[in-house]
């Protein structure tokens, strides 16, 4: 499979440079095709704790786009309840085989940390955020300590 | 345990009255630079045999046995004679062969040699128990019987070069003088002398680069890219960088990114499910005519030479490699059935990044052309006329100039041969190959041809139409005069003569005679006969 050892030299990269917004990288040892990790926040409202996203590489890995979705639930203008995120560098017509998973990652990061309600996939969220600041930060800081994971220690 | 004494570490000196080539002293010699100790010593230009090179030793030398390596490049020293300076305390007895020097001292020949095909001579001890690895292609001999006294009380040694292998100049490439200090030398200069050749060892055995001997650092390099344990010492720019893999063919694209063409066919058919036309998958930049990916032929025998060395390694046994050898009908890949499923996809729809294909295939692309040829003689045989008679007008000059279209188009007549496009090309191949067998058509297949390049006299006359009708043509409609000719409206000729007639006759609606279309003296223009 193509995606092999493209997958496995990306995996032992992005674990060697050691992100320290994405932690805890998990991959089955049968399917490299599919990761688990903790994206750490450093922006308020979500700087309190941490979200575990699934990232599912397609089999035609690197001609396709990998697909990430959130498995912890956040408050968040571009992420949906189902955990869905629109990304717009792995989104299908925008995908580049060049690209590399960590600055994938890089950009979910500065996307969780810095939402953008102008491309939301909840509008009312990106209404609250656009117009009652206050209101947005309280109500996510409490949806995160309610169901974010905790943040790694170091 | 035996010392080199040829060896800056142990105090020797070496010197010699002829001038050396830069870059080539009597120093390297000495030196304990594994690149200078490579290079060796050259005589300058001028400097003809004899030289004599003396080898001054710190203390007095028991040799047990003295290495020459005479050649350096294409230079070689092939005649030889050793000497030895003795202390005058190892004197006695000795008296043979041995000239008086200077302060008790005797010089005594050790040896001499005429080498052959030799590439150094190697002196020794008769009685020298351990036997000394022997350099592969080396004349040894033993020290004359007459010099068994001095060789054990050497304080210098002295090579003279009498002669150089076709008047070359004289050349040492390396001296090793194996040994011991002489029993007459005190106990603190052989501790000294130990001390200082063993710390100059363990330097050595610290420095892997700095080996001793330069075979065994040639062999070590010989054997480098042999030795691949894991993934890892795969040279990076041998893998794809967008697959990891290792690459088949590859491809260096216009930002200077190297890929695979196995890669850059797939990341072409995702973009064209997209409408893109075929880029560069690093910067995106659609590839034109003159900015495309072209086969990195150079880093491709790389590849093929490290997968030649590596392939009894597991992890390279499904690798895709090209072979060299003709016959590419078939396949020019082995292990990637895919690739070649790709590669002849790609032969035969012609789009830009084939390019690469057909060049590849240039140096093998006799055979096809012999291919082609055939096939071409036979579809022209059969379709004859027909495809030749002109009718290609739309036929695109860029084919005809362009070599790896053409090679594409080759291929393509392989396959299938019922389309006219297809039998254009064949018509084209054979006219350029085999003019003599379509000598009857040549002439009107020279037309076809012509008819596809931009024409700037086409509103006065059509290249594209055979020369018998032209020949008809080009000649007054009343009375068939040839010169000075005038065309109508309806592209029909008049003689000036004739067109004078007529005006004069008529002042308005002069008519054709052939057509009967009327038409104005306005629009009458002069024909040119090209």
């Amino acid at each position: 499979m193509a995606a092999t050892r493209r997958l496995q030299k990306e995996l032992q990269d992005i674990r060697c440079s050691g992100l320290k917004s994405f932690r805890d990288i998990q991959v089955d040892d049968s399917n490299i095709l599919s990761w688990q990790g903790l994206i750490v926040p450093d922006n308020s409202p979500y700087n309190k704790g941490a979200f575990r996203i699934e990232i599912l590489f397609p089999a035609e890995y690197p001609f396709k786009p990998p697909k990430i979705s959130f498995k912890t639930k956040i408050y968040h203008p571009n992420i949906d309840e189902k955990g869905q995120v629109c990304l717009p560098i792995i989104s299908a017509e925008n995908w580049k085989p060049a690209t590399k998973t960590d600055q994938v990652i890089q950009a979910l990061v500065a996307l969780v940390n810095d939402p953008e309600p102008e491309h939301p996939l909840r509008a009312d969220l990106a209404e609250e955020f656009l117009k009652d600041r206050k209101k947005f930060v309280k109500n996510a800081e409490e949806y995160t300590k309610k169901h974010s994971e905790k943040r790694p220690s170091d | 345990m035996a010392i080199n004494f040829c060896c800056s570490h142990v105090k020797t000196k070496i010197h010699s009255p002829a001038v050396s080539c830069e870059g080539y002293d009597l120093s390297n010699l000495l030196s304990n630079d594994p690149l200078h100790r490579e290079k060796g010593f050259l005589a300058e230009g001028f400097i003809k045999p004899p030289v004599s090179i003396f080898v001054d030793f710190f203390c007095y030398v028991n040799i047990s046995h003295v290495l020459v390596w005479t050649e350096v490049g294409r230079q070689k020293s092939d005649g030889l004679e050793l000497y030895v300076k003795t202390g005058s305390a190892a004197e006695k007895g000795e008296s043979s062969h041995s000239s008086q020097g200077h302060g008790g001292e005797s010089i005594v020949r050790i040896g001499s040699c005429r080498l052959k095909n030799e590439s150094g001579l190697m002196l020794r001890k008769y009685t020298y128990r351990t036997e000394p690895i022997v350099p592969s292609n080396f004349l040894v001999k033993n020290f004359n019987s007459s010099s068994r006294f001095a060789v054990q009380n050497a304080s210098s040694l002295e090579i003279k070069i009498y002669s150089t292998a076709n008047s070359t100049v004289p050349a040492l490439k390396r001296i090793e003088i194996w040994g011991n200090p002489s029993h007459s030398c005190s106990k603190e200069v052989r501790k000294m002398i130990s001390d200082l050749w063993n710390r100059a060892n363990s330097i050595v055995d610290r420095q892997p680069p700095d080996i001793k001997q330069a075979d065994k650092k040639l062999k070590e390099e010989d054997s480098k890219p042999t030795s691949v344990e894991n993934e890892n010492s795969v040279p990076d720019e041998f893998l794809d960088p967008i697959t990891c893999e290792i690459m088949a063919i590859p491809m260096t694209l216009p930002s200077g990114k190297v890929i695979d063409l196995s890669t850059l066919e797939k990341f072409n058919d995702v973009e064209s499910t997209w409408g893109r036309a075929p880029c560069d998958p690093f910067t995106g930049i659609s590839f034109t005519k003159t900015r495309f990916a072209i086969p990195d032929s150079a880093l491709k025998s790389r590849i093929d030479q490290f997968l030649v060395e590596n392939g009894h390694l597991k992890q390279f046994k499904g690798v895709g490699r090209t072979v060299g050898h003709a016959n590419l009908n078939h396949s020019i890949l082995i292990g990637k059935t895919s690739e070649v499923e790709l590669a002849k996809k790609h032969l035969s729809d012609s789009s830009i990044p084939s390019l690469g294909i057909s060049a590849f295939k240039t140096h093998n692309s006799s055979s096809v052309f012999k291919d082609g040829i055939s096939h071409s003689q036979s579809t022209s045989r059969d379709h004859g006329k027909e495809s030749l008679s002109g009718k290609n007008e739309n036929c695109d000059s860029e084919n005809l100039n362009d070599q790896n279209r053409t090679n594409v188009k080759r291929k393509s007549c392989e396959q299938a041969v019922d389309t006219s496009k297809k039998m254009k090309t064949s018509s084209f191949l054979s006219l350029k190959d085999h003019e003599d067998m379509l000598e009857d058509t040549l002439d009107s297949a020279i037309g076809s041809v012509l008819s596809g390049l931009p024409s700037f006299l086409k509103s006065s006359a059509q290249p594209s139409v055979s020369k018998d009708r032209d020949s008809e043509r080009h000649a007054c409609k009343e009375c068939n005069s040839v010169s000075c000719l005038f065309s109508l409206p309806c592209e029909h000729l008049l003689c000036r003569s004739c067109l004078v007639k007529k005006s004069s006759e008529k002042n308005e609606h002069m008519k054709c005679i052939t057509c009967k279309l009327s038409f104005n003296s306005g629009d009458v223009k002069r024909f040119h006969n090209i």
